[in-house]
């Protein structure tokens, strides 16, 4: 019986667990087999997030892969209003973190949207603080911020973006579509924590880098002197260009006023405008090199031909010009040097209008350099049907006709090399990681179109340096190399009155240097520079000076002149380790400071509190530019020439035939082994020059 | 008592005695006694069965099962057979699971990739605003430093053990 009992209790349990079993195992094959599908779904549904990949925007270098601008993640702090419960507390704690006014973030969370940025892009410090804080309904998104760690440095050529990294300026905006990169979408699949544990690969279409023409150094040179000049004269405006005359490449652009690109939206509009492209002017004087460098190409002119400037004063079509100064009798070479609006009349006068516009429009004016940077002008130069009976006078001293100094620098940069109009340009090239993209389309290089002879240019190159060894650019002559350029002082149009204001000009000199060999071609240009005097020979040429004689070394271009020998006194000091915290060589040093034997011997009894310390005097040499002198090849022939040059290791460039009539470097100069010798051969002179 | 069998033969003892040396298994048959019937005889039928209760003690000691060789190799071949589909099964679930955890040590490296690369991000534009050139330079003008001349400058005759402290500008030098 009790054996029947435990069976039957045996028989209830298997029973039960049977049942049991058959319950569950029944209700995993109807999920796994019959909702399958529908729970799987489910599943994806939860586990299943797509992330939004905003694209890193491309870097910007110089020349010299130094990253002018670049992004770098940073948070944004956004809320959801639905999900905060108490919105005075989180408006007073935000206020606190980020800085803010608490009405504004109340407003924000009191919008009725859905969604609201509370502040984009703020600081580290400050994310972390929100984030520290908690709060229910405040979120942090990363997003990239686009910094420009240089500041101001070529601000006008890197332009600038918005809050949305969309490019407003400069290279940004120029090859935004390239820079910006792709946007992608992701998908992850995260666990109940949110946390990842798959998800597809980002192809991480990220932007082009980009690498300029621009160097950070020398935008920087040419940055401080523009300053320092447009400080000394109180200048509204300047802008100065150093380019590379046989490439086209914009090596600096400074314009100013100038702006911090971190901030651009609180510069004034005036501030962004890079003034180097945009900006029209007449040119003045400086345009005297066109009208000359027509005449000479058409052989209409020679530069030892003397034209009478009739004292300073020439009358075309009613209209009465008058030169600064009285000249009389000048060279072609001394209406360059000094400037004479008369005697470039007259050239101008025999090279006629038809010529004279075609070479202003094979030289670049008056349509875009096709620089690949935005809002560029195209200048103002008429039309040949629409030149009045004074215009070809009028331009050809630089009146009536709007040029931008891009379009002078380039013109005269196809001086300094030979003849060859490059297209100015900024980007060097492009890059996507470190796979270099090919230039196609605008953004590749044109290929340089002649427009003068190589004679012309070589005796161009001659009149110029004239301008700077005795003309009105006397005060951009370099130490240590040759140069040569032009002086430009335009009068500007005083809007009240309608004519040319005899107080506002803008001062202008454009130059290359050395003269053999071109390596930079420098414009500055000053508007409206105060007091006197004002001409571009007195206002820009020295800050061509300055620029160039810092570039030169910089750009390791030995020197083609000998140069003088400097004394320079120097003050020693013992040498000892110095202290970290030691500041003994942040002292200035005294010069003047005289011995206590000296003093003693001239009977002073005053004494100073501060001694100044003992300086002895010595005497130190500077270094000479170079050890081989250039021999006179005046009356000599091609091999002559050519012998005497590859015998001291100078590298010769003639130009002309018959016999040498003219040399750069000049006889006795002193010039390094390798340095070029350009001679110019023709026809012997005739001694029969008339006095100037 | 009335006894409910009798045996005119030999003893129960003998008989019993001789069974159990015949038959060592074999145990003493128990005689059962009924107690007297309640009922007088002219009433009773027949008289009562005898039963017999036979105690058997079975010794299996000896005994050697029979195994079929055959039967023994199935169980083994479905044994392993078994083993090795519940092995794989078992890797099975474990090679599943060690993908989701190393997708998650995965995902875990990829974000540490990602902070990396954002510091030094971070790094780089701290190196590029330090080299700033206008920094460089109001640095060096506080330590008293100058833009070099046009040319190079080489000493002569500086007094031993010193070191160059500042240089100014004096006069251009007319060679003899």
């Amino acid at each position: 019986m009790e054996q029947e009992k435990v069976h039957v209790r045996l028989l209830f349990l298997a029973g039960f667990l049977l049942f049991w079993m058959t319950a569950v195992f029944g209700r995993v094959a109807y999920l796994q087999l019959f909702r399958h599908s529908d729970y799987m779904a489910r599943a994806a549904r939860q586990q299943r997030h797509t992330i939004d990949i905003y694209p890193k925007r491309g870097v910007i270098y110089d020349r010299n892969m130094h990253p002018l601008a670049m992004s770098v993640p940073v948070q944004s702090v956004f809320a959801v209003p639905g999900e905060i419960k108490d919105r005075a507390m989180v408006s007073r704690l935000l206020s606190n973190a980020l800085g803010m006014r608490e009405e504004e973030i109340r407003e924000k969370l009191d919008s009725g949207s859905p969604f609201v940025w509370i502040k984009r892009k703020v600081p580290p410090e400050k994310s972390e603080e929100v984030q520290s804080a908690n709060l229910k309904g405040i979120y942090l998104q990363e997003e990239n911020q686009r910094f420009y760690p240089k500041r101001e440095l070529a601000a006008h050529v890197l332009g600038f973006v918005d809050v949305d990294e969309k490019g407003l300026g400069g290279v940004e905006r120029e090859y935004d579509n390239l820079i910006r990169g792709k946007d992608e979408k992701v998908i992850v699949m995260t666990d109940g924590r949110q946390h990842v544990f798959d998800g597809s690969e980002a192809h991480q279409d990220h932007g082009v880098n980009v690498v300029l023409t621009i160097d950070e150094k020398i935008q920087y040179i040419a940055q401080r002197e523009l300053e320092a000049a447009i400080e000394k004269r109180h200048a509204p405006a300047g802008s100065v260009i150093v380019q590379d005359p046989n490439t086209g490449a914009i090596l600096a652009m400074a314009n100013w006023p100038k702006f911090n690109p971190n901030s651009a939206t609180e510069a004034p509009t005036e501030a962004r405008t890079n003034r180097a492209i945009s900006d029209i002017y007449e040119p003045g004087s400086t345009f005297k090199l066109i009208t000359l460098a027509a005449a000479f190409d058409q052989n209409l002119i020679r530069a030892d031909e003397v034209f009478d400037c009739q004292n300073g004063a020439v009358t075309v079509a009613g209209h009465v010009i008058h030169d600064h100064a009285r000249l009389g009798l000048l060279t072609v070479a001394d209406i360059l040097a000094k400037s004479s609006d008369v005697g470039a009349i007259k050239v101008a006068l025999r090279l006629g209008s038809p010529k004279f516009y075609e070479y202003i429009r094979a030289f670049g004016f008056g349509t875009p350099t096709g620089v690949d940077l935005p809002g560029e002008s195209r200048g103002l130069v008429e039309r040949l049907e629409h030149w009045g009976s004074f215009s070809i006078a009028s331009i050809s001293m630089g009146q009536e006709v709007g040029v931008t100094p891009l379009q002078m620098i380039t013109a005269v940069s196809s001086i300094a090399n030979g003849g060859l109009l490059y297209k100015a340009h900024v980007v060097e090239e492009m890059k996507r990681g470190d796979v270099p993209l090919p230039l196609e389309g605008p953004t590749g290089f044109a290929v340089p179109k002649r427009i003068i002879r190589p004679e012309t240019a070589a005796t161009l190159r001659g009149l110029m340096e004239g301008v700077i060894l005795h003309g009105t650019g006397r005060r951009a002559q370099l130490e240590g190399w040759t140069a040569a350029g032009k002086t430009g002082t335009a009068q500007k149009i005083d809007p009240s009155t309608g004519r040319y204001s005899a107080h506002n000009v803008i001062a202008s000199f454009t130059g290359f240097a050395p003269i053999n060999n071109p390596a930079v071609t420098i414009l500055v240009s000053i508007d409206s520079p105060d007091g006197y005097p004002h001409g571009g020979g007195d206002v820009a040429a020295p800050v061509f000076k300055a620029i160039a004689e810092q570039i030169l070394p910089y750009l390791d271009v030995p020197r083609d002149v000998p140069v003088s020998p400097q004394l320079v006194q120097a003050a020693y000091r013992k040498s000892e380790p110095a202290d970290d915290n030691s500041s003994d060589d942040l002292a200035a040093v005294d010069f003047n400071a005289r011995s206590e034997a000296t003093e003693a011997a001239a009977g002073k009894t005053e004494t100073t509190k501060d001694p100044a310390p003992k300086s002895p005097e010595v005497l130190m040499s500077a270094d000479e530019g170079g050890d081989i002198e250039v021999p006179d090849f005046s009356g000599k022939t091609m091999r002559e020439v050519s012998e005497a040059c590859l015998r001291l290791g100078l590298n010769p460039v003639l130009i002309g035939t018959n016999v040498a009539i003219q040399q750069v470097p000049a006889a006795s100069a002193k010039i390094r082994r390798g340095a070029k010798v350009t001679v110019e051969f023709g026809d012997p002179p005739k001694h029969s020059a008339k006095s100037k | 008592m009335a006894t409910a069998y009798q045996w005119s033969g030999p003893s129960s003892d003998k008989i019993l005695d001789g069974v159990a040396s015949r038959k060592p298994e074999m145990t003493r048959p128990r005689v059962v006694s009924r107690p007297a019937s309640p009922f007088p005889a002219a009433t009773r039928k027949k008289p009562a069965m005898v039963e017999f209760y036979t105690v058997k003690k079975i010794d299996n000691s000896r005994l050697v099962r029979h195994v079929e060789p055959l039967k023994m190799r199935n169980l083994y071949r479905t044994v392993a057979l078994g083993g090795i589909i519940a092995a794989f099964c078992m890797l099975y679930i474990y090679q599943h699971f060690r993908c989701i955890d190393q997708g998650f040590q995965l995902e875990d490296l990829k974000a540490k990739t990602v902070q990396a690369q954002k510091l030094n991000s971070n790094l780089k534009l701290e190196i590029a605003y330090l080299r700033d050139p206008q920094r460089v330079d109001v640095i060096a003008h506080k330590l008293g430093l100058t833009q070099p001349t046009a040319t190079q400058v080489r000493e002569y005759g500086n007094p031993d053990g010193s070191q160059v402290a500042a240089v100014q500008y004096v006069r251009p030098n007319h060679a003899p």
